[in-house]
């Protein structure tokens, strides 16, 4: 073969490539997903919701569990006054009297709260089990396909009751580290100890079940990942098997796990819901969404708009996480064009 | 296949012991637990518990056996007596439970002394003639202790699977037939006006639990319709107590044929919006993701007609990962409409496990769990041996 | 293996002060199956390899796809466990090294790889990539690393801002290049280059070629240049070793190969490199068939389902490699016959 192309090479290169701003592959991603307009409104709305909930003490106009069941102050409707203090129920009142504005923004707290730390235990779990399982194949592999198959094969809805009728019944069944209990409490603004325990197994029964998935999703990433000759690369350079996860597999492989975990939330929110509703989820007085909805099953014959209250910001969390993860889905997928 | 199949159900057999082992254990760890609810109810029905009560209560449920070999029992029905080698019966003396707890000095006829826990002992010897289970292996469910006390678990299951398998497996074929022509028309058809309805109506469906749609149906389908004059759903349960008439259906008689399917109708359509919902949103996906492939444009580009394009290529492609998704609707005949039927208060499996796990009727929780894990593992396998049909690379070893 | 005499231990001449031994290396990859899986047959992908590598020198190494190329390289890099052999690197036992001795033996022993657009990680800026050895080996001093990295790209005609870049900012060769510094970067006494110029246009490639040969005479490189293109073999090799199905068939000095092939498969691959010139004639040699299956490699030769000169003796008896001329080693039945009547007619 002749040679004679022999151009420098830096003059050739550089003349094809005109100088561009450098970015890296996070800062191509956001801006991707900036121009996905639903996906910011839903974090916008999100935000919002997140905000509220945050300062749910400040601004909440009664106490979380504050009562009156005297008749003329139950099913009061939305932007009515309270017959003894003469306060504004902006959303009304329910069957004994509580502010449904109150509880709703304490509700958004401990059902946002539940979601994300559910789903961040579960994805947690699922990607050290799946980056493993992935990465050292043979025995760990092998033992934790067996673990993913068998959770994956339960029945979710029935193991999910069956767990939580049991645990719920006396949550010091499972021992919980008390940090992770202090955690709940500070965040969710109980007062009680046990009402942190009872939110504590739910969220580990939710964790529980949704991890698999995840694990399966990072196996099979890794399993990709790890095939690819940076990885042997860095191998021959003679860098061990743990740098090799952090600085170049984890990396590599997480994208879809992110989508996975937006679309994850949406998905606990859902469960904890029909859990509250089957009545084994987090019981009253604590306030979810899930509950809140499910209380209303008995009175909306005769008060309609009781349903809707909850399910508003229930529906507004749910469709902003798909949005959000559908905007990610897109903004990380590598075959959209850059810039 | 044969290799695979032999393996698959080895794997399916020690899954199932091991989740009913484990859910039993659970279950019968489980403080208040059956006992409690029995011993509560026994109270409440004579406002004293008698003294031979609490140890008929144990026999009966044979709390006074040890969890594993009760656990044995429940699973084949063994031991139910001194255990029989060539004639002879031996470990006669062996304690496998304890019916009163307390400690006490065992004096043995041989002369030893043994200090025990238990106050009243239960050894092998006295389990013969004790009425047990052929074992949930055998199919025997064994009887239930809370919801229909005494009466077999089989029983209960028989009068309620009907309806659940209905509710299920009408609202699947309705989802499937609605769901694929549509997922796939909206790919095909991507940014149409029909695409963005359908994708936003679908969107909704997936986004909103179950019991929200179920709560809306009930609130908007029933009353409000029924005093607008139009046709309307009856609110929840399984049949009416009067004759009513509904506009265009006419007049519907209690227990008729027609009434049942009047009182389905409502559930089994939320059901189905539920489900196509997430299955139309998949199905596009993977018809948009199939229709990028080189070997849609080499169809296309060979002069192959559109319709057939679509039809042999990329349809037959998108609906392989479909698959996986398909065949849950197996275990869901037996418990997927758990909150459906707790809306329309619906006397369902679904119905029949939340008021086990209330009551503590584990011996009923336990047969709609097995049944689950098993008819879950099966739609597993199911779906291994669909794919090897829908997708010839796919070879089963 | 290692040989104080400094007298030639292997057939084509080479001694004990090579830099790099090869002695019968095997790789066999298990095929699992049945009820238990358990393997059930195994892929044959390198069945027997020797030989060495000269300080200093390029030894290329060519086949077709699946011939087992790769992994030679592999293996011996210990990127891929050998199933047997050994091998020998400035005397040490490469297979034999743990812990702290093999990431020793990592820092003399690179490897450049084909892919430029997988063997980069998308998410480091090149930099990071160029300097993860230097890291890795203790460099933890982030502005001497810098000065080093930098020093890297300029070697490999990068300008000193492309350290901040993604890989998807650079074209093919450029990713190359980045490829060459990030294995460069050690300062490793032999490379493994496996196919690195095969995934770039024409025109790069000798731009390619040319800066690994100017980049081993500056810093005294050896190299194992694998790749399926003779022509690109010519251009850098100072000898050339030619593999089928696993094994070895024929190793000698660039002249000798092109100017006297003596295997017909090398003969074969000869024929297949176009001619600059199309009026020039010349015998083509069209090999029949496919490559057959490294799971049951055929009996006797291998190369004999293929060969057009195949007698008798090829169907059963594997031909041994033997120094048919001076360093000119050759695996074949039918050249040794013809080079032994030609001995004859030269003595007659």
């Amino acid at each position: 073969m002749a040679l004679t192309a022999n151009i420098p090479p830096k003059r050739a290169e550089k003349a094809l490539k005109p100088l561009a701003r450098s970015d890296s592959q996070w800062s191509l991603v956001m801006r991707r997903f900036r121009r996905h307009k639903l996906a910011m409104i839903s974090l916008g709305v999100l935000l919002v919701i997140l905000a509220t909930s945050l300062v749910a003490k400040q601004i909440a106009p009664f106490a979380r569990d504050y009562l009156n069941v005297d008749p003329a102050a139950k099913f009061l409707l939305p932007f009515s006054r309270d017959p003894v203090s003469g306060d504004m129920h902006w959303l009304g009142t329910n069957h004994i009297g509580q502010d449904l504005f109150t509880r709703l923004i304490y509700a958004s707290r401990i059902s946002l709260t539940t979601a994300f730390l559910a789903t961040t235990i579960g994805t947690f779990i699922g990607v050290v089990l799946g980056t493993l399982a992935g990465f050292f194949r043979g025995f760990i592999d092998s033992v934790v396909q067996r673990v993913i198959d068998f959770f994956s094969n339960l029945p979710n809805l029935p193991i999910l009751l069956i767990l939580a009728g049991v645990l719920s019944s006396d949550p010091k069944i499972i021992p919980m580290p008390d940090w992770l209990i202090k955690l709940i409490q500070n965040i969710m603004l109980f007062e009680q100890e046990r009402e942190a325990r009872v939110v504590a197994v739910i969220i580990f029964i939710l964790s529980l079940l949704g991890w698999t998935g995840v694990a399966r999703l990072m196996r099979a990433q890794v399993l990709q990942v790890r095939e690819r000759e940076f990885v042997e690369g860095a191998r021959a350079l003679g860098a061990n098997s743990l740098s090799i996860i952090f600085r170049h597999v984890v990396p590599n492989a997480f994208p879809p796990v992110i989508v996975a975990y937006t679309l994850g939330l949406a998905g606990s929110l859902t469960a904890e819901t029909g859990l509250s509703f089957l009545g084994i989820g987090i019981q009253n007085p604590i306030p979810t969404w899930g509950n809140m909805l499910a209380f209303t099953q008995s009175y909306m014959w005769a008060h309609p708009w009781l349903p809707l209250i909850p399910s508003f910001p229930m529906f507004l969390c749910s469709v902003a996480f798909n949005f959000i993860g559908d905007g990610l889905r897109d903004a990380l997928d590598p075959r959209q064009a850059k810039g | 296949m044969v290799n695979f199949l032999v393996r698959r159900i080895a794997a399916m057999i020690v899954m199932l012991m091991i989740t009913t082992f484990v859910a039993y254990n659970l279950l019968n760890l489980a403080p208040g637990g059956p006992l409690a609810e029995l011993l509560q109810q026994q109270q409440n029905n004579t406002n004293r518990l008698d003294p031979g009560a609490y140890d008929r209560i144990m026999q009966r449920y044979e709390f006074d056996i040890y969890l594993m070999p009760r656990y044995t029992r429940w699973l084949i029905g063994w031991p139910n007596g001194p255990i029989n080698l060539f004639g002879q019966e031996m470990f006669g003396g062996t304690q496998v439970g304890c019916l009163r707890e307390g400690r006490t000095i065992l004096k043995y006829p041989d002369g030893r002394e043994v200090v025990s826990d238990c106050e009243s002992p239960v050894f092998l010897n006295d389990l013969k003639g004790r009425a047990v289970s052929n074992g949930i292996l055998r199919l025997d469910f064994g009887t239930s202790q809370g919801i229909l006390r005494g009466r077999p678990v089989s029983e209960l299951l028989n009068s309620r699977i009907g309806l659940t398998m209905l509710l299920q497996g009408l609202s699947s074929l309705i989802a499937l037939i609605i769901a694929v022509p549509l997922g796939v028309i909206t790919a095909v058809r991507q940014y149409s006006k029909l695409d963005y309805v359908t994708t936003a109506i679908a969107f909704l469906g997936s986004s909103l639990p179950t019991l929200f749609w179920g709560l809306m149906g009930l609130m908007f389908l029933t009353q409000p319709l029924k005093e607008a004059g139009l046709p309307y759903f009856p609110p929840g349960t399984l049949s009416s107590n009067f004759a009513e008439t509904v506009p265009i259906l006419g007049t519907i008689k209690p227990e008729s044929p027609l009434d049942y399917l009047w009182h389905v109708a409502l559930p089994v359509s939320i059901l189905a919006f539920v489900s196509l919902s997430g299955w139309i949103r998949f199905i596009r996906a993977s018809v948009l993701e199939v229709l990028k492939q080189d070997y849609v444009r080499t169809a296309r580009a060979k002069g192959l007609t559109e319709r057939l394009v679509i039809v042999k290529h990329a349809v037959r492609n998108a609906l392989i990962p479909f698959i996986t998704l398909v065949v849950t609707i197996l275990p869901g005949l037996v418990s997927g409409a758990i909150i459906t039927e707790q809306i329309f208060s619906l006397p369902g499996v679904g119905n029949l496990l939340v008021g086990a796990i209330y009551g503590a009727d584990y011996s009923v929780a336990m047969a709609i769990l097995l049944i689950s894990v098993f008819l879950t593992l099966i739609a597993y396998i199911l779906a291994d041996i669909l794919y090897t049909v829908a997708d010839p690379r796919i070879r089963l070893r | 293996m290692t040989n104080q005499s400094g007298k030639p231990t292997a057939l084509d001449g080479t001694t004990a002060a090579d830099l790099l031994q090869v002695d019968n290396l095997v790789k066999h990859f298990p095929i699992r199956g049945g009820l238990l899986q358990r393997t059930v047959a195994t892929v044959k992908a390198v069945d027997g390899v020797s030989f060495s590598v000269k300080k200093g020198e390029t030894l290329g190494l060519v086949g077709e796809s699946g011939c087992g190329k790769t992994t030679v390289g592999r293996t011996l890099l210990r990127l891929v466990p050998a199933t047997s052999g050994k091998v020998n690197f400035e005397g040490r036992d490469v297979f034999g090294l743990r812990g702290a001795d093999l990431k020793a033996m990592r820092r003399d022993m690179q490897i450049i790889f084909q892919d430029p657009y997988s063997s980069l990680d998308p998410r480091m800026p090149i930099g990071e990539s160029v300097g993860e050895g230097l890291l890795v080996h203790g460099l933890r001093d982030s502005k001497k690393r810098n000065d080093m990295v930098i020093e890297m790209l300029r070697k490999v005609g990068l300008e000193d801002y492309h350290a901040r870049r993604y890989p998807h900012e650079f074209s093919g060769g450029q990713r190359q290049r980045i490829g060459i510094a990030r294995a460069l970067a050690l300062r490793p006494k032999f490379i493994v280059c496996d196919e690195p110029v095969s995934a770039l246009d024409v025109s790069i490639q000798s731009q390619v070629l040319n800066l690994l040969k100017d980049l081993q005479r500056e810093f005294g490189l050896t190299y194992l240049f694998i790749a399926h293109n003779l022509s690109v073999v010519e251009h850098i090799s100072d000898r050339v070793g030619v593999m089928y199905l696993g094994k070895m068939v024929e190793l000698t000095d660039r002249e000798s190969l092109f100017a006297d092939p003596l295997h017909p498969y090398t003969k074969a691959l000869l024929s297949a490199i176009p001619m600059p010139d199309p009026t020039v004639k010349r015998e083509r040699m069209i090999l029949q068939g496919d490559v057959p299956s490294p799971v049951n490699p055929p009996s006797g030769c291998r190369f004999h389902t293929r060969c057009p000169f195949a007698i008798e003796k090829c169907k059963t008896d594997d031909p041994p490699l033997e120094a048919l001329k001076p360093g000119h080693i050759v695996a074949c039945w039918v050249a040794k016959d013809n080079v032994a009547k030609a001995k004859q007619a030269a003595a007659a």
